[in-house]
């Protein structure tokens, strides 16, 4: 039993965290909300912390667990970040795949050079042509017009098809509800693609991948779920009512508990299902849904109690409160929903031996 | 990172287990009580510590071995998969020899701790008054010196198993002139002694686990004193410390653990229509999830103890998480008894999830309750403003300690 982050680990965790102080977004999100400015792309400098390619298959590379400890504090600062499109789905979609597309794609996203989207499929299907035809789901990092992964459906079954930045899709713009996931469907028509693996291997192949990026969202979740915490916790020390610091009362105190309990069990969980990723692949499936199920909980309870905590302020543009509350109405819904999660649980869980 | 055991835990495992199977059938059956059982239930717990299966992070000249916090898991593990029903002396083992061990005199530890392992002697914990719950520090039994010892005279409530027990920590008040946290002091009250009477109290599962328990004028001798007059309240800590990592868990030692309820879903669902089907799952799965995060909270604080450091606030967390847990496993598994959860018990007379659904509400309520162990994490914690207390004592440490 060692169930605990390593010396390294702790490390990297306190070199992320310093990055993502640095490199908020916080900010950033009221003003592209706003329409003031652009959304930032720390892809770049995440590049050259090695943060992107964790898990592109290197004899250095990293673990799940080692990018689940940076999403974290990605999570922290609702930075804007490529760890969950790039480094945990996309790069796990292609490393080891043997094609030149593939591993000239996998050395530009792990450099930063290229923009990278991973959509789930919606009815984009592969033509007999060799082209796309459909819209994918709303994509994470779908605005940063970069190439594009996605699983088609096809004559011979399920494709995995890499469609090029200047292939010609057209990117749906919508107003965000959360500004900082980049969030857009893309349009195909005959749209030029490249084909990756079909068949079981492509199945097989994305549903690891998927598995990895619901881990690194859930641990992205809870950096936002510690820091909503930190903030109520920080607030309700200082604000007074009725002569006294509104922390001191059970009203506000349970409240504030409630969500860091959210916080400690989700750690746990997170760290299992990353843990799992690479250690227990067969059990791996079920830690993912579980955590990601909590972590859908979690962070809209402690976004909320952020908002509630602070009162009419929270509740105002100008404060920070509902930049969290809307990363949490977003993020609950991402790679599926609470109840699509619990239904993975309920399935797997109920021949399996708990830990 | 790793959850597997190491070698020498696995070596340790396969030694546990290989006892238990080889005396599995001089062991208490499965979903047995101690009530009508006690002589039964003795008899398991002295095979089990011939085993070295209790007390075992104990010093050895006590009666225990040495092991450390993560072979006793592994031990409370394998006792489980094994079904073997909680120990009659869990109150013993879990707190009031943790009490004796760290706050008592070396002639109590050699006195009591190896009749309580063997369950020559059964304890239980005399804390809870009528006027004194939540709010412990208003004790209001009174012990006063006299000839060699003391004479106390009050009452508890809520005391678990008293009816078969020859011993149990008391908290009185003996100085009621000082502070009242400072004013408290703890005793090893002899359940036998004249003017002890104990009265079973039904609870709403329809046994009598608790009983009130009255003491009038009875003598307790000065070396049955537990730590230094006026100093009960840290020997009390001690004591709700241990509690509630004792209490805490996944609800496996209530009967409602993961795996009961898995076997319970699995069974019903085939009856169900689809829609109720996928409320059931969907249901089932947030219980497995926070049974799961249950577990792994656990095993950060057995990672940190099994490394000599003081664990964070895990223990608390699980001990709050487990309670509301064991309420929402209990409806479920109730609810999946179909018609049958019109009843007390099903037509062919199980009432297992009757049982745990009456028996849960308690689990809130045992060890510090849900409300309680709220405001130690929020002040203990978070670092929040403590509630108003007379006195100005803070509340206990978050964790164990």
């Amino acid at each position: 039993m060692d169930f605990q982050l390593s010396e390294e680990q702790i490390a990297l965790q306190d070199v992320a965290r310093d990055f993502f102080a640095e490199h908020s977004g916080i900010e950033n999100a009221r003003r592209v909300l706003d329409g003031l400015e652009d959304l930032l792309d720390p892809r770049a400098e995440l590049a050259e912390l090695g943060a992107l390619g964790l898990l592109a298959g290197d004899d250095d590379a990293g673990t799940v667990l080692d990018l689940a400890v940076v999403a974290e504090q990605a999570g922290r600062q609702l930075s804007p970040s490529p760890l969950v499109a790039t480094a945990g789905w996309a790069v796990p979609l292609l490393a080891g795949l043997d094609t030149p597309a593939a591993s000239g794609l996998l050395a530009d996203a792990t450099k930063g050079t290229v923009a990278l989207t991973v959509a789930e499929p919606g009815d984009v299907a592969l033509t007999a042509a060799g082209t796309l035809r459909g819209t994918t789901q709303p994509a994470l990092d779908g605005l940063r017009g970069g190439a594009v992964l996605t699983l088609a459906s096809s004559e011979a079954g399920p494709a995995l098809v890499l469609v090029a930045a200047d292939a010609g899709q057209e990117i749906v713009r919508q107003q965000p509800l959360d500004a900082t996931r980049g969030l857009a469907r893309i349009t195909f028509a005959d749209t030029p693609a490249t084909v990756l693996a079909t068949g079981e291997a492509a199945t097989a192949r994305w549903a690891r991948a998927f598995d990895i990026a619901t881990v690194v969202l859930a641990a992205e979740d809870l950096g936002t779920i510690s820091e909503a915490v930190r903030r109520a916790v920080a607030y309700a020390l200082e604000r007074e009512a009725f002569g006294r610091p509104i922390g001191g009362f059970q009203a506000i105190k349970h409240h504030l508990v409630e969500a860091y309990v959210y916080e400690e069990q989700l750690r746990s969980l997170v760290w299992l299902a990353a843990w799992a990723a690479d250690a227990r692949p067969g059990e791996a499936p079920l830690y993912a849904a579980a955590a990601a199920a909590y972590a859908a909980e979690g962070i809209e309870h402690a976004t909320y109690t952020l908002v509630h905590t602070h009162g009419g302020i929270g509740f105002t543009w100008e404060h920070d409160a509902h930049l969290f509350w809307r990363r949490a109405k977003v993020d609950r819904l991402l790679l599926g929903d609470v109840h699509d999660r619990r239904a993975r649980v309920g399935e797997l869980a109920l021949t399996a031996v708990m830990p | 990172m790793d959850i597997e055991d190491s070698p020498a835990e696995a070596e340790f495992r396969a030694t546990v287990r290989a006892y238990i199977s080889a005396h599995r059938d001089e062991l208490a059956p499965a979903g047995s009580t101690p009530m009508g059982n006690v002589e039964v239930f003795r008899r398991t717990q002295a095979v089990l510590h011939d085993g070295g299966l209790v007390g075992a992070t104990w010093p050895a000249e006590f009666g225990g071995r040495g092991a450390s916090p993560i072979e006793k898991v592994i031990i409370d593990q394998e006792l489980a998969a094994a079904r073997v029903p909680r120990l009659i002396n869990w109150i013993g083992i879990g707190m009031c020899g943790p009490a004796i061990l760290v706050h008592g005199t070396r002639e109590q530890a050699e006195r009591y701790l190896r009749p309580m392992l063997r369950a020559e002697e059964v304890w239980c914990q005399l804390f809870s008054e009528p006027g004194a719950g939540s709010d412990l520090a208003a004790v209001s039994s009174r012990a006063v010196r006299g000839g060699d010892g003391w004479r106390v005279t009050g009452q508890k409530v809520w005391t678990t198993g008293a009816q078969w027990c020859d011993y149990g920590i008391l908290l009185a008040r003996t100085d009621p002139d000082a502070p009242r946290h400072r004013g408290l002091t703890m005793f090893v009250l002899d359940m036998k002694a004249p003017g002890v009477t104990v009265r079973p109290l039904r609870e709403m599962t329809g046994e009598a686990l608790f009983n009130e328990v009255f003491y009038d004028d009875v003598l307790i001798p000065d070396s049955d004193r537990i730590g230094a007059e006026g100093e009960g309240w840290a020997v009390a800590i001690t004591v709700l410390m241990n509690e509630r990592y004792t209490v805490g868990g996944d609800g496996s030692v209530y009967g409602a653990g993961p795996a009961a309820i898995a076997s319970t879903v699995a069974d019903r669902l085939p009856e169900l229509s689809p829609e109720r089907r996928a409320a059931a799952l969907d249901e089932f799965a947030a219980c497995w999830t926070e049974a799961l995060a249950c577990r792994m909270t656990a095993n950060r604080m057995l990672t940190a103890l099994s490394q000599g450091r003081q664990p964070g606030p895990e223990g608390s967390v699980g001990k709050l998480a487990a309670a509301q847990l064991l309420g929402r496993v209990a409806d479920l598994g109730l609810r999946l008894q179909g018609p049958d959860a019109l009843f007390g018990a099903s037509a062919d007379g199980d009432r297992t999830w009757q049982y745990i659904a009456a028996f849960s509400p308690g689990a809130a309520l045992a060890g510090g309750t849900t409300e309680i162990m709220k405001n130690i994490l929020g002040e203990r914690v978070l670092g929040l403003p403590g509630e108003p207390r007379p006195g100005g004592a803070r509340t206990p440490a978050a964790t164990k300690g």
